[in-house]
């Protein structure tokens, strides 16, 4: 009988099989003791070098020179450790010993290669530079993120407007406000949010924004007016809650009830009577103003529907009766 | 004035960063890394302060907290919150806190807070 394949074949089958399954081992082996070395290494590191960076953070000012000049006599890898460190670091503080975290990224040479990943060709490696350039702001971090909040990926953008609410330089309000717009791609709360941390610095452009043509950019404006008490923003806020899109009067509704206007009740209770959504914001807004403006407001309720009425916490019509 | 404070923070760098600000002011440190650890330090006593994050896997700050009132102890306790976890401040407060930080901080705006609550 013949055989369906030859036995050399088989056998040479069978080595090549053995010899694959040889190299993967090889290779896992391989891959897991360097990684258990680069632990090591990170570790060993760690235990080095944690030590002085969060002495520099908390450092006087006679004292940080000296600490910076130990940093910048490390090596290489050394200086790659801190700059992670400090990255991780930046997360969570604030003031003076951010500011010594940044200087300590100077000292070991991050800002350079941030800037440059700045303008990588990977998308993802362009947002972790954006997110870098936030925490660090080393020097041209502004006119950088204002490239990346222009970028080809929205991804990238986004992460540059959120980073751009660390600057409260007019053009970064600028780019932030623009990133409101409906077809921007950055996500509305983002650009809020960068708006809400640059403060005061981005009123004034926040109630030019209640103008805006973009509704996205007005409805983002609207909402963040009322919770920065922007000055000046209360009668562009009682236009808008008239605004042709029902997301922008709802903004500005929501706004109004911190930032309370006598003069929004005429058109609250227009919006109130027509119920709805609408109609129940408007009636949460007028119950929210002082209560020596609302009585007036609050008796036109009377036939407004009962979703609207309990907006307002008036009582039922049944209760009534 | 110095005191004897309980850290409590599951980052590293942070519950780090806070004992070597405070022992450079002078406090006397001791740090934690978990709610059940804080609970158990918290209940041996002997606390000026208590620096405790809310934020931990398995018991959060504001479990430990309430743990340590239901228990008697008035130590006063300073919270570490993330910024926009406005419910963890009333949380916090109705837990029995005494002052809140919120996160990013300044450590030395920390260390005021400390000082301020010593007395």
């Amino acid at each position: 009988m013949n055989p369906l394949v030859a036995p050399e074949l088989l056998w040479a089958l069978l080595i090549a099989a053995l010899l694959v399954t040889l190299g993967m081992l090889g290779t896992l082996v391989v891959q897991r003791s360097s990684r258990r070395a680069r632990e090591r290494r990170r570790r060993e590191l760690d235990g080095r070098l944690r030590r002085l960076v969060l002495e520099a953070t908390i450092a006087d000012d006679d004292e940080l020179p000296a600490l910076l000049d130990r940093m910048r006599a490390l090596d290489r890898g050394e200086h790659a450790h801190i700059g992670r460190t400090v990255f991780m670091m930046l997360q969570d503080v604030t003031g003076e010993a951010a500011d010594r975290l940044r200087a300590v990224a100077a000292a070991v040479g991050l800002a350079p290669l941030v800037l440059d990943a700045a303008r990588h060709r990977s998308a993802v490696r362009r947002a972790d530079a954006a997110e870098a350039l936030g925490r660090l702001a080393p020097e041209g971090a502004l006119e950088l993120l204002l490239e990346l909040a222009d970028d080809r990926e929205p991804e990238v953008r986004t992460v540059a407007v959120r980073a751009l609410g660390s600057f409260e330089d007019p053009i970064a309000v600028d780019a932030v406000t623009r990133a409101l717009a409906t077809e921007s791609g950055v996500p509305s709360t983002v650009a809020a949010t960068a708006l809400l941390q640059q403060g005061s610095a981005a009123s004034e452009r926040v109630r030019q924004a209640l103008r805006d043509p973009d509704a996205g950019i007005r409805r983002g404006a609207a909402r963040v007016a009322g919770l920065l008490q922007v000055p000046g923003a209360g009668e562009e806020l009682v236009r808008l809650v008239q605004d042709e899109h029902e997301s922008v009067r709802l903004a500005a509704m929501r706004s109004l009830e911190r930032l309370p206007v006598r003069d929004a009740l005429g058109p609250l209770v227009e919006q109130a009577l027509a119920g709805g959504t609408r109609g129940e914001a408007a009636a949460r807004t007028i119950a929210a103003m002082p209560s020596a403006w609302r009585g007036e407001a609050l008796r036109a309720l009377d036939r407004a529907e009962p979703g609207v009425r309990r907006a307002a916490g008036l009582p039922r019509r049944e209760a009534l009766a | 004035m110095s005191g004897r404070i309980l850290v409590v923070d599951d980052d590293r760098d942070i519950r780090d960063l806070v004992a070597i600000k405070l022992e450079s002011a002078g406090h006397d440190v001791v740090t934690r890394a978990d709610g059940a650890q804080a609970l158990e330090a918290g209940m041996e006593g002997g606390w000026d302060v208590i620096v405790l994050d809310v934020m931990m896997p398995g018991m959060s700050g504001i479990d430990v907290l309430r743990a340590l009132r239901d228990r008697g102890v008035e130590t006063p306790v300073i919270l570490l919150t993330a910024r926009g976890q406005e419910k963890d401040i009333e949380a916090g407060f109705a837990a029995g806190a005494d002052h809140y930080v919120t996160k990013p901080f300044s450590p030395r705006a920390l260390l005021a807070r400390v000082t301020a609550a010593l007395g």
